[in-house]
């Protein structure tokens, strides 16, 4: 049986009685058994509690009540995220020993409480610290759009899993691009919600001041309801915002017509020439030329990576006291470098920030969305030794300087000449996801992306949403 | 400004990293030593964008507390 590709699909199609949670649950397992052998995203597979809860949920069709609007959608999470019962291993050796956890992650139950079905947890560079998905311990994760290349990191293999077909819906998280970059490198839509709108209890930090969770998916719709049910205030995380939520569903891509849409000067950062053009067709596409200028862009790159570079070393520095030889080699002497580095670099970079945040929020006075590339370059050949330890490094200084304030953030996958995937990042002001998501579906709509359906149906009216993912054959 | 930049030819970081690494607890083991070396290296590179930055007094990075 051949089940639909997106989750809105598959959980209409559930609500509609037309398949089960459980046969959904039994295809994932079995696709995702012989075809992550090559790709190595899952870490661990959870198929007992995977079939108790899609029973859970055809229980519940079955006495006519709402499992909500993720009904039987499989789903995986980067390995940093708690899941009861299981250690949280945040791609380290460490803490392969540590107790089980408790309970799931905030973003987690809330996926759970509207319907979603955890099927396992996914590969990352250890604790977040990277852009490559490569990892000593539990092995490299490879690219499913061409096995030969890196998927982006840190989260990888979230990306990697949704671009496979494995699950229609995974979360990642992002520090400095970490959900972005390997959306785009896969081809699959990636969003980083404004800092503090999801919840970020019972995930592993990597910079807790710099820290975002959010979802990957393979088309808008699929995207934007992940975010609705995720969004909301979280006594459990201490930076959690009390603002109002703000449903992105009902309405999708209708009003954009007013939306005021500028592209980043190429001076932003050098790319290469694939990357601009995909940057080039959105700004034709929604007839903009404004072209802006962001200021002090190496500095707030500077600024992110030493903020990261401090929280991150002194969050770890007992274990490098004690065991710094069980730390992965691509982390580790980063991770020592790091907890020797002068409290003046910090306290500056956390000075600069503040200053840099005000001076991009008032370049969105005048604008609603900013357009960029996600990357500066294709997916990165994984050599002998993996990638090349020049590029690693280099793969941020697009996502890098947006998640340093906080602004929502999305990557689109663009479809272009190219035959591999190219990412477009769409940018706006704090608590706008709606008009990222907006602007992604009218995008969508006019088949720019590589959608989970590669194009729209002819009929499409904006009587439903339902057009913008895959129905598939069932 | 020239106080901040580094000359990787220049001795000071390698006794520095030993000092402050033992002020840390942490002992740096040879092996690993170079390649810290270079990221501590692009570390203090990244500083010196911060340092020599004109920020006006006012800026700080202000934590929030509420009731």
């Amino acid at each position: 049986m051949r089940f639909p590709l997106s989750a809105v699909a598959i959980s209409s199609a559930i609500h509609r009685r037309e398949i089960r949670a459980r046969d959904v649950v039994a295809d994932t397992l079995e696709r995702l058994g012989t075809g992550d052998t090559i790709l190595n995203c899952f870490t661990t597979v959870v198929t007992e509690l995977a079939f108790a809860d899609a029973d859970a949920i055809d229980r519940a069709i079955d006495s006519g009540r709402d499992p909500g609007p993720l009904a039987g959608v499989p789903f995986a999470v980067k390995n940093l995220y708690s899941v009861a019962g299981f250690p949280t291993l945040a791609g380290a050796k460490i803490n392969k020993g540590k107790p089980p956890a408790v309970r799931d992650a905030a973003a987690i139950r809330s996926l759970k409480a509207a319907g979603a079905i955890l099927v396992g947890m996914l590969n990352m560079d250890e604790y977040a610290f990277g852009w490559t998905t490569e990892n000593s311990h539990y092995g490299g994760t490879r690219n499913p759009r061409d096995p030969t290349r890196t998927p982006g990191g840190s989260s990888g293999a979230s990306a990697a899993a949704v671009a496979a077909g494995f699950v229609p819906l995974a979360l990642g998280s992002d520090t400095n691009g970490s959900i972005r970059l390997p959306a785009a490198f896969c081809g699959v839509f990636g969003l980083k919600p404004t800092f503090g709108r999801v919840s970020r209890s019972g995930t592993v930090l990597l910079a807790s001041s710099l820290d975002h969770v959010g979802p990957i998916a393979g088309c808008v719709l699929d995207l934007a309801t992940a975010y609705d049910v995720l969004q909301g205030w979280d006594p459990d995380d201490p930076v959690s915002s009390s603002t109002d939520v703000d449903p992105t569903v009902p309405g999708i891509g209708r009003d954009v017509k007013n939306l005021r849409v500028a592209v980043v000067a190429e001076e932003f950062g050098d790319a290469v020439p694939e990357a601009w053009s995909a940057v080039e067709t959105i700004a034709i596409t929604l007839d903009t030329r404004q072209r802006i200028r962001l200021p002090e862009t190496d500095r707030a790159r500077a600024a992110a990576a030493l903020i990261t570079a401090s929280e991150a070393a002194a969050f770890h520095l007992e274990d490098l006291q004690r065991r710094p030889g069980d730390f992965d080699p691509l982390t580790r002497d980063r991770l020592l470098a790091s907890a020797l580095l002068p409290a003046t670099a910090y306290i500056q970079a956390q000075r600069f920030r503040a200053w840099y945040r005000s001076e991009i929020l008032r370049l969105f006075h005048d604008i609603d969305v900013l357009v960029t590339p996600t990357a500066p370059c294709l997916p990165p050949v994984l050599g002998p030794s993996g990638v090349d330890a020049a590029t690693r490094l280099r793969l941020g200084p697009f996502t890098q300087p947006f998640s340093l304030i906080g602004l929502p953030a999305i990557s689109l996958p663009v479809k272009t000449s190219s035959p591999l995937p190219l990412g477009v990042q769409l940018v706006a002001a704090p608590f706008r996801e709606r008009v990222l998501l907006d602007l992604a579906a009218h995008l969508e709509m006019n088949g720019l992306l590589m959608s989970s359906s590669s194009s729209p149906p002819e009929q499409a009216t904006h009587s439903s949403t339902e057009w913008l993912c895959d129905q598939g054959p069932i | 400004m020239s106080a901040f930049r580094f000359d990787m030819s220049d001795s000071l970081p390698e006794e520095y990293l030993e000092f402050a690494a033992s002020l840390s607890g942490l002992s740096i083991d040879p092996s690993y030593r170079r390649e810290v070396l270079r990221h501590f290296a692009r570390l203090l590179a990244l500083r010196t964008l911060m340092l020599e930055f004109p920020l006006p007094e006012q800026v700080e990075p202000a934590p929030i507390f509420h009731a």
